[in-house]
């Protein structure tokens, strides 16, 4: 059920009241209870791959502490686990795209046969329980905290409806401080979850939804909408991709501190990153942090990576030797974050064109120093917004390979915009062909100004959190301006297709 | 309760109604006013309960009832009290909800129902819905017949908050939006749609053969609710055909009314059959080609539907009782003026 139909802001409202008027020690059984009934709703034939890998995830953690096991049994249940899980999400999520990969080579080497693709389901947030169904296996495995003993409280960390379809990816230790825990109605709470889904819908229905409109009439006809239209194309996704999951986030978080439980934070200001590197560290961080601790780290702390770097060490040195096994790893885990986010080689594209960029920033970096002690460039006052600027579109080049499904027709539109020179065009009558009125572009500005704002505000320490508790007249006005702005000016309703929202799809 | 206490639970009920009054204004502004920007048969279905529920008969059906009947006209020739309760494009089913509704109100001697509507078997457009089903009062009805009437992009929240569904008419609000903020024009003369203006009836397109001779099984469920309904509550039920040239109304249909008539001992008039005895001159007597009459045509039907409503129906004339007499005066007097300001515009487009 989208966080955008009517049905689902009904269900909120009433799992809140009863949530309040329930025992305390029955809130986390209701939770339960409204995230397999939710998922169910989302289609019948997803609950059975969330069931085996919650079974599965159990019985493993508990299996890895069991002193009924040797240490090798321990290991071993830890291993098939973590296969079991990741397995799981391989087959449902990448055999269609293996079978394409292999009848493209029996095409190349001209067969007859073809094999036939599998009538498979991709079950709704697979990726994202999956990855929080790991990250608790290898967290237990290395001893940061205890099996989780009762299966129906694994099954909700695993299920915690607002969050199953787009993360954040939480942690177990995280979590559990709070999804289990007896909550008391508090107004102040309240108020603060209240203004997050304002914010979240204000940026998913007033931004992300009218902008989406323009962008899938360019989607829809690559070939017609070169030059000019591509770089429309780069800051419409740009706003859409950050409106659409920062703002599906933001709902995530509002809605389940409406039920007092705390997830983290999954943005912090990206595009005001000053390098790709730094984006990433800002962007979709629990993915980020993710990578870093359940791949990165076991990468580099494995044998056959000590095996390499011992052997660079002997040829060219120990420095050489770091970067080039921590090199070898981020190559590593770019190719599984491409991947991740789509079975496709746009997607691997993607990965690996992110990944050349992180590894030439760092690779560059002396070079840049050494210029920067001749120069003094960094200290500029300009330098800040000069590499705001050059993160902005170098990330918006990349973010192509997301937004059009084939990576030679990206590759395509990315040339045309020095070969088609329809630039006056597009600023004179293009802009305006679309599918987006004058009136949507004014209400497009105005909603970025006011996403720029609140920016603004939150890294000067001024949260939706402090306004609540400081000023009621102020979060009273904030409230009633959202609701106004996302029922009047919000895309919804008869007439409109709303999106859904972007990261569902992972 | 403790100062604090209040204050802790006052704050919040005060700014929800706040925000509800807000959002309240705001939906006035933003629904369809139905005042001539935006097609007028919108605001026909509220019109009813700000009247009198003094009706011997209720007419109901879509545009071929509430353009081709005007009450005014039986009240003025035979002391008639009645009322259309019609609607662009109504649905046999939203007929039916719309009878249930009036019957909470009053309980007519007759219910004259248009068969036109038989032959539509699915929800043709939003717009029509909207225009039949925002207009009613709020009741178990009402919700049937939104239940009912949705097509698949539909939603009953956004019947139930007509907000959702109009907001984003934010960019095409006009004068008309803020000049009926407060209130409405009363547009109809006792349901009925007025036009004065003329234009002869032309030639139509060849009827198309018929998929299926009989008229849709869903349909003709309600229009047996609807016959059930008026024996339940001792209404006669009239079924007529109005004499509209356009769509096409099949002899199969109209031998399947006959018989449906003839079964449960109910009146059928098909005035595409009596257009002379009526008087009807298609050359002056329709405004849109003979898709549906204009005043003079109305007039005439009138003349002719009243008597047999009196001599057939026994339905009496009640112009010498005082209860009527002032509502119907005011009705008089509104058509008149009505009337005459539509003959005043024609001339002036006439002229120019």
């Amino acid at each position: 059920m989208s966080f955008t139909s009517y049905g689902f802001i009904g269900i909120i409202c009433l799992l809140t009241v009863v949530y309040y008027l329930i025992p305390k020690q029955f809130q986390w059984w209701l939770l339960l209870i409204a995230s397999y009934a939710l998922y169910l709703r989302a289609g019948h034939g997803y609950v059975y791959f969330l069931l085996a890998t919650t079974i599965i995830t159990y019985l493993s953690g508990v299996g890895m502490k069991s002193t009924r096991f040797s240490k090798n049994s321990q290991k071993a249940v830890f291993v098939l686990g973590l296969l079991m899980d990741l397995g799981l999400l391989i087959v449902m999520k990448y055999t269609n795209f293996l079978v394409e990969n292999l009848n493209g080579i029996l095409s190349a080497l001209h067969a007859t046969g073809r094999i036939s693709y599998f009538d498979l389901i991709l079950p709704l947030g697979i990726s994202f329980y999956t990855f929080m169904a790991i990250g608790y296996l290898m967290d237990v495995r290395g001893e940061k905290y205890e099996p989780q003993s009762n299966p129906f409280r694994l099954a909700l960390f695993l299920s915690f409806f607002p969050a199953i379809s787009q993360g954040p990816i939480s942690r177990y230790d995280e979590l559990s401080k709070t999804l289990y825990g007896n909550h008391t109605f508090a107004w102040e709470r309240m108020k603060e979850a209240l203004l997050r889904i304002l914010w979240g819908y204000f940026k998913k229905l007033v931004i992300a939804d009218r902008v989406a409109v323009g962008l899938q009439t360019m989607v829809a006809a690559p070939g017609d909408y070169r030059g000019g239209y591509v770089v429309l194309a780069m800051i419409f996704f740009a706003l859409q991709l950050y409106a659409d999951f920062t703002g599906g986030i933001d709902i995530t978080i509002g809605i389940a501190k409406l039920f007092g439980v705390e997830l983290v934070e999954n943005f912090d200001a990206p595009y005001a990153s000053k390098s790709v590197k730094e984006y990433w560290r800002r962007w979709h961080m629990t993915m980020g942090t993710w990578f870093r601790d359940y791949l990165m780290y076991p990468l580099l702390r494995a044998g056959w990576m000590e095996k390499i770097r011992e052997g660079v060490k002997k040829k060219w040195g120990k420095k050489a030797s770091k970067r080039f096994t921590t090199n070898l790893a981020t190559i590593i885990v770019w190719l599984a974050t491409g991947i991740w986010h789509g079975a496709s080689w746009n997607r691997v594209l993607w990965g690996l064109l992110n990944c050349f960029f992180i590894v030439a920033s760092v690779e560059c970096e002396p070079i840049y120093s050494r210029l920067d002690e001749k120069t003094g460039y960094r200290k500029r006052k300009w330098y800040p917004v000069l590499a705001i600027a050059r993160t902005l579109v170098v990330m918006s080049v990349l973010r192509m390979f997301e937004c059009f499904p084939k990576a030679g027709e990206t590759l395509m539109l990315l040339g045309s915009l020095f070969t088609t020179w329809n630039y006056g065009e597009v600023c004179t009558i293009g802009w305006l062909s679309l599918g987006l009125s004058k009136v949507d572009y004014v209400i497009l500005a105005v909603g970025v100004m006011i996403v720029w704002t609140v920016s603004l505000c939150k890294a000067r320490g001024i949260t939706m959190k402090v306004v609540s508790k400081r000023s009621y007249g102020l979060s009273l006005g904030l409230v009633m301006a959202l609701v106004i702005m996302v029922l009047v000016f919000g895309t919804y309703g008869h007439g409109y297709d709303a999106s859904a929202f972007i990261y569902n799809q992972f | 309760m403790s100062k604090e206490t209040k204050k802790r639970w006052l704050r919040p009920v005060i700014s929800g109604l706040l925000v509800i009054l807000i959002l309240l204004g705001l939906q006035r502004l933003l629904v369809p006013k139905y005042m001539g920007d935006t097609p007028i048969e919108g605001a026909m279905i509220g019109e009813y309960y700000d009247t009198p529920k003094l009706h011997d008969v209720i007419f109901l059906g879509d545009c071929e009832v509430y353009e081709n009947i005007s009450p005014v006209d039986l009240w003025r020739d035979y002391g008639i009290s009645s009322y259309v309760r019609g609607s662009a494009q109504q649905l046999t089913w939203q007929s039916y909800y719309l009878l249930e509704d009036t019957l909470r109100y009053e309980t007519p001697k007759a219910v004259v129902f248009n068969v036109q509507a038989l032959k539509t078997e699915e929800t043709e457009s939003e717009a029509y819905n909207r225009m039949t089903l925002d207009g009613m009062a709020w009741s178990l009805s009402k919700v049937k017949a939104i239940q009912a009437s949705m097509g698949e992009d539909e939603s009953m929240v956004e019947y139930v908050f007509p907000l959702l569904r109009f907001h984003s008419r934010y960019s095409e609000l006009t004068k008309e939006d803020f000049t009926y903020f407060f209130h409405r024009d009363v547009i109809s003369y006792a349901g009925y749609y007025m036009r004065v203006d003329v234009k002869a009836a032309g030639s139509f397109p060849e009827p198309r053969r018929l998929s299926s001779p009989s008229l849709p099984e869903n349909t003709m469920e309600y229009l047996d609710k609807m016959r059930i309904l008026c024996k339940n509550n001792g209404v006669e039920l009239i079924l007529m055909k109005a004499p509209s040239l356009y769509p096409h109304w099949y002899e199969e249909w109209d031998a399947q009314i006959e018989a449906y008539a003839a079964q449960y001992g109910l009146a059928y008039y098909n005035f595409l059959d009596v257009t002379g005895e009526i008087g009807l001159d298609y050359s002056m007597d329709t405004y849109d080609g003979g898709l549906h009459l204009n005043l003079s045509g109305a007039q005439k039907l009138a003349e002719y539907f009243g008597d047999l409503l009196v001599s057939r129906h026994h339905l009496p004339d009640r112009r010498g009782e005082a209860t009527y007499q002032d509502y119907w005066k005011e009705q008089e007097t509104h058509y008149d003026e009505g009337r005459n300001k539509l003959i005043e515009e024609l001339k002036k487009n006439e002229k120019e």
